[in-house]
């Protein structure tokens, strides 16, 4: 009776494995609930638990998944488990946007783990979450030490890294303060410092129309007229500059959302 | 007069307002207005998401009437044909639509769920 019941408990196991490589995070994660209410405490059913915290992050419940991490993270003791929940809890946090959190749940997996293979990942995560910060050359130096710790693939893979988060600090720049400057005294010119020809190019006639017609209104004395223009004439105007500035934001963002797909484009095809 | 059709305006307002727990204004009504009639007659051509008028709406919401007026022309003027080719925009993957929140948005993917062994 007893294995019996073992068995089927067994089957149910695998059918809410099965479920998750199928990709149906939603039935999984149910399946991964159940099992963890009926068989027992959540930390004697970490594996189960790790994968429920993953179908949410899946799923984008981002404050579930990394609630559940965190307790794995917090309670299990030293071992790949505990590894594996920081790991978890430290990519929830990136995703978030939490990047010093972040790095400092892939430190604790490092410290944690038993195995080299999740020593390592924790180490190079930990590494790389610099990279959302931008601080390219802690980064760099990072993954230059990870690499020579490290023999073989895994250290071509940090060398790897370390050489494209060096080239970080290289990447082009725009000054969001010159650029909004630079539509101060001449409407449109920061989005073309940009490249953003036609926005800087339709920034300056809409500027141009909207001051000529106020101009004119003014003129003409017309109050009612020159008070609407004069508010358009003026929105426009402080529309620019924070449309140079923003210019300027975007730029930088698409200089280092090039290298961001670099980087995971490289990992995402690393398999030991 | 005017005071009646504020209010008409305003009861005419969406019931979610602008944003999730944000009450609707005149000028939430304003917008509302536009969406329902001017866009229906003109047609949906804006190429972002949000659109230029929900954009709007949240800027002067968030941000009050000065600086939201500065901040929705500054879209209005951003949202052109060609601003399709542009690679600083992310496509959001709907209808070809780019993704221009308010908030600033880096439009990548993090990478660390890639070596995630479980």
């Amino acid at each position: 009776m007893g294995l019996a019941a073992l068995a089927v408990l067994t089957l149910t196991a695998s059918f809410a494995d099965q479920l998750y490589e199928r990709g149906d995070y939603h039935l999984a994660a149910l399946e991964y609930s159940r099992l963890i209410y009926t068989r027992g405490d959540t930390l004697e059913r970490s594996s189960e638990a790790l994968r429920l915290a993953r179908c949410w992050q899946r799923l984008d419940e981002l404050e579930r998944s990394l609630s559940l991490y965190s307790y794995l993270a917090d309670r299990l003791p030293d071992g790949d488990d505990r590894a594996m929940a920081a790991l978890g809890a430290g990519s929830v946090c990136a995703e978030i946007g939490f990047y010093g959190r972040s790095r400092a749940f892939y430190h604790q997996a490092a410290k944690s783990a038993v195995t080299e293979d999740l020593v390592f990942r924790g180490q190079l995560l930990g590494s790389l979450a610099l990279l959302y910060q931008e601080r390219w050359e802690g980064s760099s130096a990072e993954l230059r030490q990870v690499a020579a710790d490290w023999p073989g693939e895994r250290g071509r893979l940090a060398e790897e890294l370390a050489g494209m988060a060096e080239s970080g600090s290289e990447l082009p720049y725009r000054s969001p303060l010159w650029c909004g400057l630079a539509s101060t005294v001449l409407p449109g010119s920061g989005q073309l410092i940009c490249g953003h020809t036609t926005d800087g190019l339709t920034a300056l006639g809409m500027n141009a129309a909207a001051g000529a017609l106020f101009y004119l209104s003014l003129d003409e004395d017309n109050t009612a007229t020159s008070i609407l223009l004069g508010w358009l004439s003026l929105s426009f105007y402080g529309g620019n500059i924070y449309g140079g500035v923003r210019a300027a934001d975007y730029y930088n963002t698409a200089q280092r959302r090039h290298l961001y797909e670099d980087v995971r484009a490289r990992l995402s095809g690393w398999e030991e | 007069m005017v005071r009646i059709l504020i209010l008409l305006f305003t009861l005419a307002a969406p019931p979610d307002g602008p944003e999730p727990g944000r009450v609707p204004g005149p000028t939430d009504a304003l917008f509302y207005q536009y969406r329902l009639v001017v866009r229906e007659l003109l047609g949906r051509k804006c190429s972002f998401i949000p659109s230029c008028s929900r954009y709007g709406q949240r800027a002067i919401s968030r941000y009050g009437p000065v600086l939201g007026t500065m901040m929705a022309l500054e879209r209005w003027t951003r949202c052109h044909s060609s601003a399709r080719r542009q690679d600083y925009y992310v496509p959001s993957g709907e209808n070809s639509k780019l993704l221009d929140p308010i908030e600033d948005y880096g439009g990548f993917e993090t990478w660390d769920s890639l070596l995630l062994p479980f």
